[in-house]
């Protein structure tokens, strides 16, 4: 579904990412893993179609079309969609309003007919459910307007719930969670995986992934995949941190 | 021969004024005392501070016949989709300022006298204002004019369509008295048409809001290519409330003064405006509420969102006078660059003489959320729909404050219909 081949990627002059490899296959959850700083975010945010990022190398392809030859939007009609880590607030309009374009934007790319709005209603409503997100939050109130740093995160799997992607990236979707947001969060997530999707969970904690299980972790070091493996590693990072990472990876380095 | 004292510019307007002959509305004599006021203080350059940022010299300092009566009747077709739908109310069309009684429909005149200014004994109104020489030339050269007397609480708003269908370089000098009496409420609506060529539609309109009467006044300005300056005075007596709300979506050049008066104690004036611009297109709202009187309350709200080469200017006074003790008073002015070109100038302008006030204004300038922009995209609006959102959004908190839903309606179907436009151009 994903491949994402050396992938080089500047930001203002600083060389973020230095060269990233990642295969995703349909089905599979992936866990991006590793220290602040080390580019999780910057790799969400251009597979996201982020512009403020310079590409200066490598490919990404999703389905085999050139990820990086399209806008935005463009890609959410191919099926990506971002979680994003700091969801943006939008006065004036609210999630529903907007998602109702973004739904018939969609649905058109692929050659579907929009929702009757009773179709569109019934559809938030089962959703919303799914979620355990209050209507109201998302009919009456603008985009992430005064939301708690929990409704904007469920906010976020809710317009994923209802784009139905064929990719989901969750960048740091746990950040600023309490417990009982974090079980809700993943419940949605987990109610929406099935073998026909993948699922990136970009973290810094392993919290989450005892609740969304992965199939493979990464850990990103420094603009690179230092390391690959199964859940296990995840709990290894937990248990000893990053720095025997580090320490790994700068032994290797040439001095 | 007098000509002579005349400086270039004014010159055209000079024989133009002795063309008339004598005719016109108010007395000679006023009507003389008029054009030696605009004489004297001339067309307004850019260095006259209330003129700085809007160049008239090309549109008023040229020779322009006066609008005679069209030769033939427009069809009414031509200004149906400027008449909201589904409200019902009367209306009033003045072709080339001139009252036209086959197009005009009372629905329920009870309440309402609609009379000629030439013809009545009402003093024509205001001859000179410090800030605008055009209200003088209005009174020097006004051939038409009416006066609209409400003395009841009408159930229909009444809708006046300016009909403009002069070819070649035309100046249109209209004048409008509205009076309502105390306790009445009344609903006016303005929308303009323009079908002819290089005009300068230069109209004076004076509204007295009696005790404790209510006027509505919307305005839609969405004729192409027009030049139009218009002066507006209101005075509110005591416990009176006045609403305004100004649309302007086209024009080439277009001067909006709305300056309002508080001549009694608990007065409300509520001002809204949005200007949505693209190509060369330029408005100036020029705005004053004088506080007079203690007790009152004034808020007004002005956004735009700005394409193209389009500019305009806000420029809105508060003035609190010694008296006005226990005045509320706020104002705000925002607005959306869509293109590097377009501009705005923006000053807002408070002049407090009384101790025990709340006063407050603000003005923004920005472009567009990138962050929103992206987040939109993100879940597939391209960014033409998710510009037309965005600007949508930011114009339709002044639209929510209009309390007349036919009405709202109409001005945001205009709005959204404009925004598209503006956000498939950026």
């Amino acid at each position: 579904m994903l491949e994402i081949k050396n992938l080089q990627v500047k930001v203002e002059d600083k060389q973020i990412l230095k060269g990233i490899n990642l295969s995703v296959k349909a089905g599979e959850v992936h866990a991006i893993m590793g220290p602040n700083g080390s580019g999780k975010s910057t790799l969400a945010s251009v597979l996201a179609g982020r512009e403020d990022y310079e590409v200066t190398g490598g490919e990404v392809l999703f389905n085999g079309i050139d990820l990086l030859e399209l806008g935005p939007e463009e890609r959410a009609w191919a099926g990506i969609f971002l979680a994003f880590q700091y969801p943006v607030e939008i006065p004036g309009i609210s999630t529903v309003q907007f998602l109702k374009h973004a739904l018939e934007a969609i649905r058109k790319s692929r050659g579907l007919e929009a929702l009757s709005a009773k179709e569109f209603l019934a559809l938030m409503r089962e959703k919303a459910k799914l979620v355990e997100i209050d209507a109201k939050l998302i009919q009456e109130r603008s985009v992430n307007e005064g939301f708690s740093g929990g409704e904007k995160k469920r906010n976020e799997i809710f317009q994923m719930a209802m784009l139905e992607p064929k990719l989901a990236i969750l960048d740091e979707t746990d950040s600023g969670l309490d417990i009982d947001a974090l079980r809700i969060v993943a419940t949605g997530v987990n109610k929406l995986k099935s073998a026909d999707n993948a699922i990136i969970v970009v973290t810094h904690y392993q919290r989450l992934l005892d609740y969304i299980v992965p199939d493979f972790v990464h850990v990103l070091y420094n603009g690179r995949i230092v390391k690959s493996g199964t859940k296990e590693l995840a709990l290894e990072l937990e248990e000893k941190g990053y720095d025997w990472i580090k320490a790994e990876v700068n032994e290797e380095l040439p001095v | 021969m007098t000509e002579t004292k005349y400086p270039a510019e004014i010159l055209p307007w000079k024989v133009l004024f002795d063309g008339l002959e004598g005719q016109g509305i108010g007395t000679q004599e006023a009507r003389k005392a008029a054009f030696e006021a605009f004489a004297a203080k001339g067309i307004p350059s850019t260095k006259h501070e209330e003129w700085k940022y809007t160049s008239v010299l090309d549109i008023a300092g040229k020779p322009r016949h006066i609008a005679k009566t069209a030769s033939a009747l427009p069809n009414p077709d031509a200004w149906s989709s400027l008449l909201p739908a589904g409200v019902e109310m009367n209306i009033v069309v003045l072709i080339d300022g001139q009252f036209s009684d086959v197009h005009s429909k009372w629905l329920d005149q009870s309440g309402i006298e609609f009379v000629s200014l030439a013809a009545s004994q009402v003093s024509i109104g205001i001859t000179d204002a410090p800030e605008s020489p055009f209200v003088a030339l209005n009174a020097a050269l006004a051939n038409h004019g009416y006066q609209l007397h409400v003395r009841k609480r009408l159930q229909y708003p009444i809708g006046i369509i300016h009909v403009t269908t002069q070819q070649g370089d035309t100046s249109l000098h209209q004048r409008l008295v509205t009076t309502l009496a105390d306790g009445c409420s009344a609903h006016l609506y303005e929308a303009f048409l323009h079908l002819g060529g290089d005009v300068l539609l230069n109209n004076v309109h004076e509204i007295t809001v009696g005790n404790d009467a209510v006027m509505h006044h919307d305005i839609l300005q969405n004729a192409v290519g027009i030049n139009q300056i218009g002066f507006t005075q209101v005075y509110q007596g005591k416990g009176s409330q006045y609403h305004s709300f100004v649309l302007s979506t086209e024009g080439a050049l277009v001067r909006n003064n709305l300056h309002v008066r508080h001549d009694g104690q608990h007065c409300e004036t509520h001002l809204l405006g949005i200007y949505l611009l693209d190509g060369a297109s330029h408005v100036d709202n020029h705005t004053l509420v004088d506080h007079a009187q203690p007790n009152c309350y004034s808020n007004e709200l002005y956004k735009g969102v700005l394409a193209g080469k389009s500019t305009a200017v806000f420029n809105g006074k508060v003035m609190v006078r010694l008296d006005a003790q226990k005045t509320n008073a706020f104002q705000s002015n925002r607005t959306v660059l869509l293109s590097p070109a377009a501009r705005i100038n923006t000053k807002p302008q408070l002049e407090i003489f009384a101790d025990d006030v709340k006063c407050s204004h603000g003005a923004t300038t920005g472009r567009l959320d990138e962050q929103a922009l992206f987040y939109l995209r993100s879940r597939g609006l391209s960014l033409k729909a998710a510009m037309s959102l965005l600007t949508f959004a930011f114009a339709a908190e002044v639209l929510e404050k209009m309390s007349h839903e036919g009405m709202r309606n109409h001005f945001k179907a205009i709005v959204e219909a404009k925004l598209n436009a503006l956000a498939t151009q950026e």
